[in-house]
């Protein structure tokens, strides 16, 4: 019996960022090997190459629809807008490394590597359209991300990040798959097309192995993106974690598990709306509460940063409530807003840390406006961007999100949307006493002489420069980032 | 349709009788005298010089490590050989390229000294 | 075997994952922990192939195919981790790892 291979569709294109990234770091682990220690930078330069590459690759796909692999990843404009998002964050990531893991002795290629795995399973998630790629794409960036984490290996602080990351990500990962093997038994799907067409029917709302399977892949996700009540391990794994590694994570795998629930629940459930609007609209206001208050009390800015990722969680997930692909483009927008500023943040975090780790202790951030002006000044706009005040992005991406709560509300004429809107402003507003404490903080006269002055090294002070700029110029012109936001948004299965 | 299942019932009976048997009668037959020969982990073996509880050499974990990552990787030659002939030149090819980057991996652990025992 | 019907594998499945999540959440030991998320996993694996035989579709069993994999990189990930800590801090007890409070 011949196989006919075609049938399944085989079609190389629809995956050429992941397979590049895929490559690069194949690469990468090969040249590790025969490169002199001294001359690790290479690899750093590979790898930038890689990205770039898929970076590249993504743009064919926009605007195209392109299922392959017997309909289990799709080349579409949702997944090139992340790929873009995923691969610029990894760049920038790769572009501050160098320096930073030679100051820790940490200059191992197999950082490169890891981080360049961890990418691929991302966009690997964000084109995925199967239950078994979305698996796939989830572990290769978890598996990647508990290495990274316990990459400080004589630190029993990382040591312990990677262990707490591992043991929660696994209870989680058990979930997801009970969730998945309960889905694919109710509907005998793997398929997200397949899944549509079961869930589009009217008996489906009232198919209790589904919606238990549906309730089970939400936790797992929701714990990846480190949504509360799901959120115990971030700030542990984020401060413990070297704080490169948390730059990273914090960004790209928000982004990430972001994609998977948006094309899980606005393309193939939007009819079963009615059903997960309580659970996720529960999600999103508890992120909101305990992100926001929490962090009120953090004296640790990665921890800081930990629960303000968690109440960004809270926002981003305002725009998949709806259901509808207006209110997924702003939470495409909220997504690419929360990279630049976010990545920009815990860059400046990394950048003051250098040295060691007591240096995220808001103490050591007293009077750094006279010490280190551009680290200040960058992390003000950043601090600015993250509370939401105009003119920075971070405003457009909040007021697209309560905008899209309201048309929801006003398309579907019912209250339900009111409450989770009302608590994100509450909350929006109580954020602004931890984000600009830090700026307040930098104003203060420094106590004592001016110890140090470190020069921030090209490298970072490009990135900086970058990330603040692009967080002000998005803020100034947030209409092209939304029409591309809109674009992707319009998910087909 | 239950009734098929009573033989697998009197069997699983007999067994748990066996079990309480083979546990309380020859004690209560024989008497329990124990002696710190009885006590030891091999009663008539080796006597043992330490306690068991100790720590491994980080060689042996390694190398469970290794073993455990290649040998479940080889499952999904298991059904690629099963349709290898529909699949034809394909099929070789595919499994070329997962065979060759599981190569890698293992060209990667060997230059690392992995595979040097307690070096 | 054709006569047992597949919710009694579901059922077993439920048993065996619940057992593992119960197991993750009371037990200190990173290991036992960790044996205990395997557990879950297989639970799943029984649930798919369980799925796969009543649906009569392959897929179960290649999701769980995938999972076994997976599980087994997750595994050695997961073991290095465990004896990296063990090594850097002497400590196997989850409870004694708290340089970091909220």
């Amino acid at each position: 019996m011949i196989v006919n291979v075609n049938a399944i569709g085989i079609d190389y294109t629809t995956i050429l960022p992941e397979l590049v990234v895929t490559g690069t770091a194949i690469l990468v682990l090969i040249l590790d090997l025969f490169i002199p220690a001294d001359r690790r930078r290479i690899l750093a330069l590979v790898a930038i190459l890689g990205l770039l590459g898929a970076l590249v690759a993504s743009i064919p796909l926009w605007g195209h629809n392109k299922f392959a692999f017997g309909d289990t990843v799709v080349g579409d404009s949702f997944a090139a807008f992340f790929n873009v998002i995923l691969a610029l964050t990894s760049i920038l990531t790769v572009l501050i490394s160098p320096r930073f893991l030679r100051a820790r002795q940490l200059d191992y290629g197999e950082y490169y590597v890891l981080i360049l795995a961890a990418t691929a399973g991302m966009m690997l998630l964000a084109a995925a359209t199967s239950l078994m790629t979305i698996f796939l794409g989830i572990e290769l960036l978890s598996l990647a991300l508990y290495v990274l984490s316990g990459f400080a290996r004589t630190q029993l602080r990382s040591q312990e990040s990677a262990l707490k990351y591992l043991l929660l990500g696994g209870f989680a990962t058990g979930f997801l798959l009970y969730g998945m093997a309960l889905i694919y038994g109710a509907t005998g799907a793997t398929t997200l097309r397949g899944l549509a067409l079961v869930a589009g029917s009217p008996t489906a709302g009232g198919n209790a192995l589904l919606l238990l399977g549906i309730g089970f892949l939400s936790v797992g996700l929701a714990f990846k993106a480190s949504a509360a009540p799901f959120h115990m391990w971030t700030p542990d794994v984020y401060e413990g974690a070297p704080t490169i590694v948390t730059t990273f994570m914090s960004v790209a795998t928000k982004a990430a598990a972001f994609a998977a629930v948006g094309r899980v629940f606005v393309a193939v459930f939007p009819a079963l709306q009615y059903r997960w609007y309580v659970p996720l609209a529960l999600i999103a206001v508890f992120s909101l509460f305990i992100g926001n208050l929490v962090a009120i009390v953090q004296d640790n800015l990665k921890r800081m940063l930990a629960y303000s990722g968690i109440a960004h969680a809270g926002f981003i997930l305002l725009g998949v409530l709806p259901g509808t692909p207006d209110g997924l483009a702003s939470t495409l927008f909220y997504i690419a807003a929360y990279a630049v500023m976010n990545f920009g943040a815990f860059a400046v975090v990394t950048s003051v840390g250098a040295r060691g780790e007591e240096t995220a202790n808001i103490n050591y951030w007293r009077g750094l406006f006279y010490r280190r002006p551009f680290l200040a000044t960058t992390m003000t706009i950043f601090m600015l961007s993250l509370a939401g005040i105009p003119p920075t992005v971070g405003f457009f991406a909040k007021l697209f999100v309560f905008r899209s709560l309201v048309v929801a509300a006003q398309t579907a004429n019912s209250g339900q949307f009111w409450a989770p809107l009302i608590v994100a402003i509450v909350m929006t507003v109580v954020s602004f006493y931890y984000y600009l404490r830090v700026v307040v903080v930098m104003l203060m006269t420094p106590e004592g002489e001016v110890t140090e002055r470190e020069p921030v090294g090209a490298s970072m002070g490009t990135v900086l420069a970058i990330s603040a700029a692009a967080t002000v110029i998005l803020g100034l012109f947030p209409g092209v980032i939304f029409d591309w936001a809109s674009t992707a948004a319009g998910v087909h299965l | 349709m239950l009734s098929d299942y009573f033989p697998l019932l009197i069997f699983l009976a007999a067994i748990f009788v066996f079990g309480l048997i083979a546990l309380f009668f020859p004690p209560w037959l024989a008497g329990a005298r124990t002696t710190t020969a009885k006590a030891l982990p091999y009663e008539s073996g080796i006597v043992p010089r330490t306690t068991a509880r100790r720590r491994f050499a980080v060689s042996f974990y390694l190398t469970a490590m290794l073993f455990i990552i290649f040998d479940v990787e080889a499952i999904f030659i298991y059904p690629w050989a099963v349709i290898l002939k529909g699949l034809r030149w394909f099929g070789i090819a595919e499994m070329a390229v997962f065979v060759g980057i599981l190569l890698i991996a293992l060209i990667y652990v060997w230059k690392k000294g992995a595979l040097e025992w307690g070096s | 075997m054709s006569g047992v019907p597949a919710y009694y594998f579901l059922w077993l499945s439920g048993v065996i994952f619940t057992v593992g999540a119960v197991g993750v959440l009371i037990r200190r030991n990173p290991l036992v922990i960790f044996m205990c998320i395997e557990l879950m996993l297989n639970a799943v694996n029984l649930a798919f192939a369980a799925m796969g035989r009543y649906l009569n579709s392959l897929d179960g069993q290649v999701f769980a195919f995938l999972v076994i994999t997976v599980a087994a990189a997750e595994v050695v990930v997961g073991i290095a981790i465990i004896v990296q800590v063990y090594r850097a801090g002497r400590n196997m007890d989850v409870d004694e790892l708290d340089l970091m409070k909220s």
